[in-house]
């Protein structure tokens, strides 16, 4: 269940020099073609293993949407075929199939009809539907009273009310308010966790690196790489991504050359603004890497000081960096007029965080452009800063950073040393008891696993997912050496309270082997909230022999 | 084949749902609601009744003095054509009005004609039903030939639909077929005797008519509910056939095409 194959895939639009040729061809006995082929995608083929997360990448028109609506069936390929096992569920467009006219609540009903689901389960997941999309009494709304947002909230969660083994999720996601973004990348992220094949298609490399175990880069109609997502990203960056992406702003200031607004009294003036990467004039820089920002203007009167301040903003016009060169004690005395100027800034490293931003360039005397303004040029670039090859950050800045372990702590916890550790943390809730209830002895490498465990509780405290700091159960991997390979492993919240004073109650946790083969240890703790409160005793410790795929 | 019907089996709750969505809209915003669904149908009868038979004193020869024979004849005519129309003129649309469902989901592409047949049904019925009430309460009922229109339906519903399907596919290719049908089927509407009887007609043209699939089969209703006899049945072998091959070619040209037709969208 939730495998994908992918075969020989390819698909070409027919093309026909008139509306009669296709009719011609249609009746003519003979059955020759009068068509031309336009393809648009060749020779795809990729599997996609059960559990698996794979992101697929490629510029605008690459033929990533027509890939996925070959997979969910929507169009029929040319060539090859597409094998699914499993349920599936596609997050092509949201808010698709929702009539104006209609409820929320009947079009939720119509949306899971189309998904093939009987009108008894919808019922019985409305409930669950309704708490997700956190639309209120809208539900009973017509949909064409609901804002954009609330039809894109409720159409997630219409797709995402069942956990499917194969979930598609197309740019759908980049929609709706931050809150609700991540919510829902927090319920893929879940059903990820359970076992779900994952195909996600993004421009977002942020959102590949950490959802996916693999990349698919499509261009030209053809799968360029297939690869882990940190090799097919940097390979894209450099590549791809950067042509398009200068290419695209470009275009669009061209478009909107005349909406830059300019202010000042015109004593000075900015003629040519560019930013500069390796001696080229780019739109789109790479994170962390040098520029150079190279203004050049003209006085057309005699000023006594001139200052040249540059302003980096975000996409949404909040302030990023900005300085002069007033503040660094370079504004120039005294220019006459009609003297041509160049000022470089130069960036060593240009660490903002991916997104778009926009230069405002001034012209003023002494520090600030209230006493004299020259010239004040809003959005004179905009420039696209693309995720480069440190490590991914979020936010505007990307700070060049190291991070120190104390390796004391990770590596090699001696049995003796751990127990008295965990003894320590653990006194609060002391009378807790976790065992592994199945075993599994043999894993395949990075596959998901569930195993049943049992928790006892012997204490006055109700454990839960829902308490003010959530209880999860995560695991450790050791190996031969009793060296940990994976520190932390997914967590599952506990889904049932565990009652005070309870007989032992099953729970279930999602494993994930680890990348290399080997015997090692599995030891399954409960923790609250990052913080390790409890560990097992070595009933929990499981040996496991990993093995590659068969 | 037996795919197809598995299929549609599993989607039926979309399909009765869009059924209940389309009874839903059509009455969406108005305050007598389904009551229309009668409305409708009655006035119909009533205009028949009234400006035919009473105030045009219109009568049919073959029905002498029957007050009501020539309204009942109309009624026989127009109700059935009106099924076969609806089928028909909405399946010829359906897939272009579905265009974006079409283009974004992926489901069987067979519902959607479906819910147009089964909605047509509906209407019908409740049209047929008041008829019915119609000709009992002027004491008009033909007794138990009336068993004779469930075959009958069933000839002129295969036809419609093997008709409407391939003319649905063959629309979403060649928007010229919509357009051209319409005007088709006024023409047709008028050279089968619904509103006149085939008598009036020159004997060119009375023998022309064997070659109209429909009027044979609207005559057979009317010899039902108008002379109260059984349908000439070998008057309809023809209508059969050739209901029998519009089927076998729409779903053919269906299937041929279904795939093609969601890039032509």
């Amino acid at each position: 269940m939730g495998t994908i194959t992918v075969k020989n895939l390819g698909k070409a639009y027919r093309q026909y020099p008139t509306r009669l040729s296709r009719l011609i061809e249609w009746i003519d006995p003979r059955g020759k073609p009068r068509h031309k082929q336009h393809w648009v995608l060749q020779d795809i083929n990729f599997t996609i293993t059960p559990g698996e997360a794979v992101g697929i990448i490629g510029i605008n028109g690459a033929g990533k949407s027509t890939l996925l609506k070959m997979i969910t069936g929507t169009t029929q390929p040319t060539t090859g075929h597409v094998n699914l096992t499993g349920s599936v569920a596609a997050l092509l467009e949201l808010g698709m199939g929702f009539h104006p006219d209609f409820t929320g609540r009947q079009n939720v009903y119509m949306a899971s009809q189309l998904a093939g689901m009987s009108n008894s389960e919808i019922t019985a997941k409305m409930a669950e539907i309704e708490e997700f999309a956190e639309i209120g009494e809208y539900i009973d709304q017509p949909v064409r009273t609901y804002s954009s947002g609330m039809q894109v909230r409720l159409s997630f969660s219409v797709a995402t009310a069942v956990r499917p083994d194969i979930l598609i999720v197309d740019e759908a996601l980049s929609v709706g308010d931050a809150y609700f973004q991540h919510k829902s990348f927090d319920r893929i992220r879940q059903f990820r966790d359970q076992g779900t094949t994952l195909l996600f298609v993004s421009h977002s490399a942020g959102a590949i690196k950490s959802l996916c175990d693999r990349a698919i880069l499509i261009d030209g109609g053809i799968v360029l790489r297939n690869d882990s997502p940190d090799a097919v990203l940097d390979y894209y960056n450099a590549a791809i991504a950067k042509q398009q992406a200068d290419y695209d702003i470009k275009q669009t200031e061209h478009l909107t050359g005349q909406k830059m607004t300019r202010s000042g009294s015109g004593d000075a003036t900015i003629e040519i603004v560019e930013l500069y990467v390796n001696d080229q004039p780019v739109r789109a820089v790479l994170s962390g890497v040098e520029a150079r920002l190279r203004i050049s203007g003209n006085t057309l009167a005699n000023i006594d000081e001139l200052t040249v301040g540059i302003l980096i903003r975000d996409r949404l016009g909040n302030d990023v960096f900005g300085t002069n060169t007033y503040h660094h004690e370079l504004s120039q005395q005294n220019v006459a007029q009609n003297t041509s100027f160049r000022v470089d800034f130069k960036f060593p490293a240009l660490n903002l965080g991916i997104g778009s931003y926009s230069l405002t360039v001034a012209l003023h005397s002494r520090d600030a452009h209230v006493t004299d303004n020259y010239d004040w040029w809003d959005r004179v670039l905009v420039f696209q800063v693309l995720p480069g090859n440190s490590p991914t950050s979020i936010g505007v800045s990307h700070l060049p950073l190291s991070i120190h372990w104390q390796e004391t702590i990770v590596n090699k916890v001696d049995k003796a040393e751990k127990a008295m550790l965990v003894e320590v943390v653990a006194k609060q809730i002391q009378g807790i008891t976790i065992s592994c209830v199945e075993s599994i002895a043999q894993m395949t490498v990075n596959q998901h696993y569930t195993l049943k465990v049992a928790l006892q509780n012997g204490t006055e405290q109700l454990l839960s997912s829902s308490n003010s700091e959530p209880f999860n159960l995560s695991y450790h991997w050791f190996d031969e050496n009793n060296n940990v390979v994976v520190f932390d492993g997914l967590r599952s919240p506990l889904k049932s309270p565990c009652l005070p004073y309870t007989d032992a109650q099953g729970y279930e946790v999602v494993v994930k082997a680890p990348e290399n083969i080997g015997q090692y240890r599995l030891d399954i703790a409960l923790v609250q909230e990052g913080v390790r409160w409890y560990e097992s005793a070595d009933t929990a410790s499981l040996k496991i022999q990993v093995v590659a795929i068969l | 084949m037996l795919n197809m019907l598995y299929s549609l089996w599993a989607y039926r709750g979309f399909i009765f749902g869009s059924v209940k969505r389309e009874f839903q809209l059509k009455y969406r915003n108005s305050l007598l609601g389904a009551a229309w669904n009668i409305i409708n149908p009655l006035a119909m009868i009533v205009v028949y009744t009234v400006i035919f038979s009473q105030l045009m004193h219109s009568r049919l020869s073959s029905v002498d003095n029957s007050v009501y024979g020539y309204s009942v004849y109309l009624c026989a005519g127009t109700l059935t054509w009106g099924l076969f129309a609806e089928i028909v003129g909405r399946s010829q649309n359906t897939f272009i009005e579905n265009a974006t469902l079409l283009k974004k989901l992926s489901f069987p592409r067979l519902c959607l004609p479906v819910v147009v047949i089964i909605n047509a049904l509906i209407n019908f019925s409740i049209t047929i039903s008041l008829f019915t009430l119609f000709l009992l309460l002027t004491d008009n009922f033909p007794g138990w030939v009336y068993v004779a229109i469930f075959p009958l339906l069933l000839i002129l519903m295969g036809f419609a639909i093997g008709l409407g399907i391939t003319l649905g596919v063959l629309n979403v290719f060649f928007r010229d077929v919509g357009h051209s049908f319409g005007i088709f089927l006024q023409f047709w509407f008028w050279f089968t005797p619904i509103i006149y009887p085939i008598t009036t007609l020159p004997e060119v043209l009375q023998k022309l008519m064997v070659y109209n699939p429909m009027a044979s089969i609207i005559s057979a209703f009317q010899t039902v509910f108008v002379y109260r006899l059984w349908p000439q049945w070998d008057a309809l072998i023809y209508p059969v056939i050739l209901a029998f091959l519009f089927c076998i070619l729409g779903l053919y040209i269906f299937r041929m095409h279904v795939g093609e037709m969601v890039d032509e969208l």
